[in-house]
């Protein structure tokens, strides 16, 4: 894990700059999810369109 | 109940996850609890980011709180309400275990450099060769035990100090011991020394 950026923490801060960066990943990661979340709205979406052309094409 | 709506219907059997546009969705017991569990974790994460508040990361744990909302909000309005509850399994709730430790042991730690602020924990401040000054010029020790004693006043001047947290200690025998117990703060006995927290 990339900590290099982190390590100008003054000594008295709460987090240390691996747990800073862990909270830093961990945004990364509720982005990612907001992402994934709202790209799976997409493709059901599309799951039921082609469900739907399906039924109409028989 | 509304199970038992739907099985007359024969509706039961359907598969819940399949959601068609313009139908009505009902929530479940179930439902409304992950609902409610969510609210809460969400509140948890607001207190967290109230004791980071004052610290160098209180705008990022702002941020989780934002975003962990964001989804929150988003997933209930299409009601992917189980989703969200793995989703909070899976990350909530071990970030707020994990960032409240940090934060409460952090604390913990402050308090006691606070006890101990030259890390030492010599048990003679500048109070405590007072107070031992004042015992030992008495000898022998005579105190009275009522509360217009001499001990009474020793005690009275180390509970008024400032520091909560200071040690003070000085040698006693078995009549002070036994006065002690009448006073009412607390006080902790070693063999020859009472120690005052």
């Amino acid at each position: 894990m990339d900590t290099s950026v982190h390590k100008n923490l003054p000594p008295d801060s709460v987090l240390n700059a691996e747990q800073d960066a862990i909270l830093d990943l961990y945004i990364e990661n509720l982005d990612n999810f907001f992402e994934e979340v709202k790209q799976s709205e997409k493709t059901q979406v599309e799951i039921e369109t082609l469900h739907l052309k399906r039924i109409l094409s028989t | 109940m509304i199970k038992f709506v739907r099985s007359l219907f024969g509706l039961n059997g359907s598969s819940s996850k399949r959601a068609v546009a313009g139908a009505s969705i009902s929530m479940d017991l179930q439902e409304v609890a992950y609902i409610n569990d969510s609210n809460h974790r969400l509140a948890a994460l607001l207190n967290l980011y109230k004791s980071y508040k004052e610290t160098l990361h209180g705008d990022k744990i702002k941020k989780v709180y934002e975003k962990t909302k964001q989804i929150h909000d988003y997933l209930i309005s299409k009601k992917r309400v189980h989703e969200l509850e793995i989703f909070h399994i899976r990350n909530t709730d071990n970030f707020i275990n994990t960032f409240a430790l940090i934060i409460e042991v952090h604390h913990r730690h402050k308090q006691i450099a606070f006890a101990y602020p030259d890390k030492e924990p010599e048990v003679t401040p500048v109070h405590a060769l007072e107070v031992h000054a004042t015992v030992s010029k008495t000898e022998p020790i005579h105190v009275n035990a009522g509360p217009q004693g001499e001990l009474f006043d020793i005690a009275q001047r180390v509970k008024n100090r400032n520091k909560l947290f200071e040690v003070v200690s000085f040698p006693i025998d078995r009549q002070i011991r036994h006065n002690f117990f009448l006073l009412d703060f607390p006080v902790h006995f070693n063999r020859k020394h009472a120690v005052i927290m």
